[in-house]
């Protein structure tokens, strides 16, 4: 087998459809969406179309698991021993159990929720950051950039759990958010590991990191304003690691995010 | 014969939708479900909204049906932007059937669909969707339950109260208020978001 | 006096432990050692192939599995320097070449239509095999000098024989055509005749003495 599996190699059963992410930014509705007041983006019971909306971001999650795991298993076997240290091995397998764990737990929250696996299309640029031939880059960018985002998400659920009194989605959440928590913690420890002595390779990792975060940020889909569907959760990414300073610079980075993605929806508007 | 059945827009411009074939779904469904035929349907798209941006409405104004159906519940989810005849086929049964019970006496003073609570809607379509199911439409019974829970809570009371909405042959405005009353929906506090939002441009 | 100064045996009756084993120090760092490769080498395949099978509960099953490996290779990893071993990479070695090979072709597939064969490889060959060396040195070994890895064995072996069930099942029901099972058994032979060539895991005696050394006695 082949180190180095790239993302169109990903192997799915039938039931999985692959979109582009292209296909989403060029859809000639978006812009004129974009102008519309469509309710509160944060996740509630009296948002227009809530459940939908709930049972389209699980399904979301749910293949974000999946590619999490993949990414998790292949940085087991992509590197060779002198590339990778053991325990950074070893922490990657136990990664590769919870990820398991988490499309369990998916997979049983859209049974909850009512959707089915496949019913959505599934993009695979979350698994794409996890295709860097190095593995300090891999671990910034899959730990760091997202797992954190993974906390804000899983938060976000919990806290329309919470809301909605729905104890099953409230209860899975947490537990989810309690590991997440772990594996951004694993992120930061391997990239002040790894690059003790190597301040350069520090700052192209974190840089990588950056890429990944605004990549994630796109269109306003996380941050700290109203219109921002998945929250920044402060509190649980400073028990994983992330300082104030970290926090409010993806803060900012998040806002900047936003207000391109509002630009940009003006201009496509303006030329439709 | 004039046709009955209009649909707006007539020319789609954003998404490759035919006003056409939707008219032609919505006769044949008005014929499965017997609509009745003096009443015209007119339907109106939305195609500016995509998944997951779903809803449709269902009033009677002026004597005609008049619906209302974001382009996200005619949409293939797994092919976004391409019309889904089934799935146009299946939400139009169940928004003509919402219109033929707003026909139907047990509905008179029945609030139009802006002014409906959340809670409302969520129990009028349990009711209309296992109608639906008896008429070969494939509903997903998890997916109404969990939009039911989310109005009137994750309680044994309010599953109870889904199951008989569901197993109901018919159903009527008071019997839905009723069902409210009993979950305790009608004491949870108003949307702070207007029911028809998406309706609003 | 109280009882509880009354001299009692160090041994309660019931406690039949020997002190007697078949392995010095030297061979069960050497025997560690190469166990310690064998389930790197497992871990690291598993996790390789959850991305490649299309099969969602092989995909979750594997990724559990990986981290049972993984977890092996880190009880013998610490057990290593308790044998006097203090460089650990030293003694985290195949037992041979020819042990390579075999692992080598375990790790081999990887196109999506290869289930079967991945699955053969680990759980119809290479998971038996390290359940019996692992029963072999449980049931030799000094039951008091070497108490600490006839506990991480013991801990080892729970999960070995839980992760054989999970694969066994998993092929039972992947395995439905008569040529499927021709097609598992052709990639079992394979693998058994390149298994046997190495002498196992740890080596010619893996289990023991060879048949040609107890003639030879």
């Amino acid at each position: 087998m082949k180190k180095m599996l790239p993302e169109s190699e990903l192997a799915r059963d039938e039931r999985f459809v692959r979109s582009k992410i292209e296909d989403r930014i060029f859809d000639p509705r978006g812009p004129k969406l974009a102008t519309r007041n469509t309710g509160p983006a944060m996740m509630a019971t009296d948002r227009p179309a809530a459940a939908e909306r709930s049972r389209s971001l699980m399904h979301g999650i749910f293949v974000g698991e999946i590619q999490a795991l993949e990414g998790a298993g292949r940085t087991c076997f992509d590197f060779d021993d002198d590339e990778a240290p053991f325990q950074l091995k070893l922490d990657m397998a136990r990664q590769c159990w919870d990820e398991s764990r988490h499309c369990e737990i998916s997979i049983k929250l859209g049974d909850h929720l009512g959707t089915e696996i496949g019913e959505y299309t599934e993009s695979t640029f979350l698994y794409a950051a996890a295709c860097n031939p190095d593995p300090v880059m891999r671990l910034t960018g899959v730990n760091r950039a997202l797992e954190g985002l993974a906390i804000d998400v899983f938060n976000t659920m919990r806290e329309f759990g919470k809301e909605s009194t729905d104890p099953v989605l409230e209860f899975c959440e947490d537990w989810m958010l309690a590991d997440e928590v772990t594996h951004v913690k694993m992120g930061s420890d391997w990239l002040r590991r790894l690059t003790e002595k190597d301040p350069e390779r520090r700052e192209r990792a974190l840089e990588f990191q950056r890429t990944v975060d605004k990549i994630f940020n796109l269109g306003g889909f996380r941050g700290e304003q109203e219109e921002n569907p998945v929250q920044l959760a402060r509190r649980f990414r400073e028990l994983a690691g992330f300082t104030d300073e970290e926090n409010d610079s993806l803060s900012k980075l998040a806002a900047e995010s936003t207000e391109e993605a509002r630009q940009m929806s003006e201009l496509l508007a303006g030329n439709n | 014969m004039a046709a009955r059945v209009h649909v707006s827009p007539e020319q789609f411009t954003l998404i490759p939708y035919d006003a056409n074939e939707i008219a032609s779904i919505a006769e044949d469904v008005a014929a499965l479900i017997g609509f009745p035929p003096n009443v015209d349907i007119e339907i109106e798209v939305d195609e500016e909204l995509f998944a997951p941006l779903t809803g449709h409405m269902s009033d009677v104004i002026d004597g005609a049906a008049r619906i209302w159906i974001s382009g996200a519940n005619f949409e293939d989810k797994k092919a976004p932007q391409h019309f889904s005849p089934e799935q146009a086929r299946d939400d139009l049964i169940v928004a003509l059937l919402r219109a033929k019970d707003r026909l139907s006496d047990g509905f008179d003073g029945a609030s139009s669909d802006a002014d409906i609570t959340r809670a409302e809607r969520a129990a009028w379509d349990a009711s209309v969707n296992g109608r639906a199911r008896e008429l070969g439409v494939r509903v997903r019974e998890q997916a109404l339950r969990y939009e039911f829970r989310l109005q009137h809570g994750f309680t044994d009371v309010g599953d109870a109260a889904f199951d008989r909405l569901f197993a109901a042959d018919s159903v009527t405005w008071e019997g839905l208020r009723e069902i409210c009353r009993e979950t305790g929906a009608v004491d949870r506090p108003a949307s702070k978001v207007p029911v028809d939002l998406l309706r609003q441009k | 006096m109280s009882d509880a100064f009354k001299a009692r045996a160090p041994f309660a009756p019931w406690d039949r432990r020997e002190l007697p084993g078949l392995f010095s120090v030297e061979d069960t760092a050497r025997r560690v050692g190469n166990y310690k490769w064998t389930e790197m080498r497992l871990f690291e395949v598993l996790g390789g192939w959850v991305a490649t099978v299309p099969e969602l509960d092989v995909k979750l099953v594997l990724g559990r599995h990986t981290y049972h490996h993984a977890w092996h290779a880190e009880l013998w990893h610490k057990r290593l320097p308790e044998l006097r071993e203090m460089n650990q990479e030293r003694m985290t070695v195949p037992a041979n070449d020819a042990f390579v090979a075999f692992m080598d072709s375990v790790r081999d597939p990887e196109a999506p239509e290869l289930t079967i064969e991945k699955l053969v490889g680990v759980y119809r060959v290479l998971i038996p095999r390290l359940i019996a060396v692992y029963t072999y040195h449980l049931n030799g070994t000094s039951t008091i000098t070497d108490a600490p890895t006839i506990r991480s064995l013991k801990f080892a072996l729970q999960d070995e024989f839980d992760d054989w069930r999970d694969g066994e099942m998993l092929l039972q029901s992947l395995i439905d055509t008569p040529e499927k099972v021709d097609r598992a058994a052709r990639r079992q032979q394979e693998l058994e005749k390149l298994y046997i060539r190495s002498g196992g895991i740890a080596g010619p005696g893996s289990l023991g003495e060879t048949a040609e050394e107890q003639g030879a006695a």
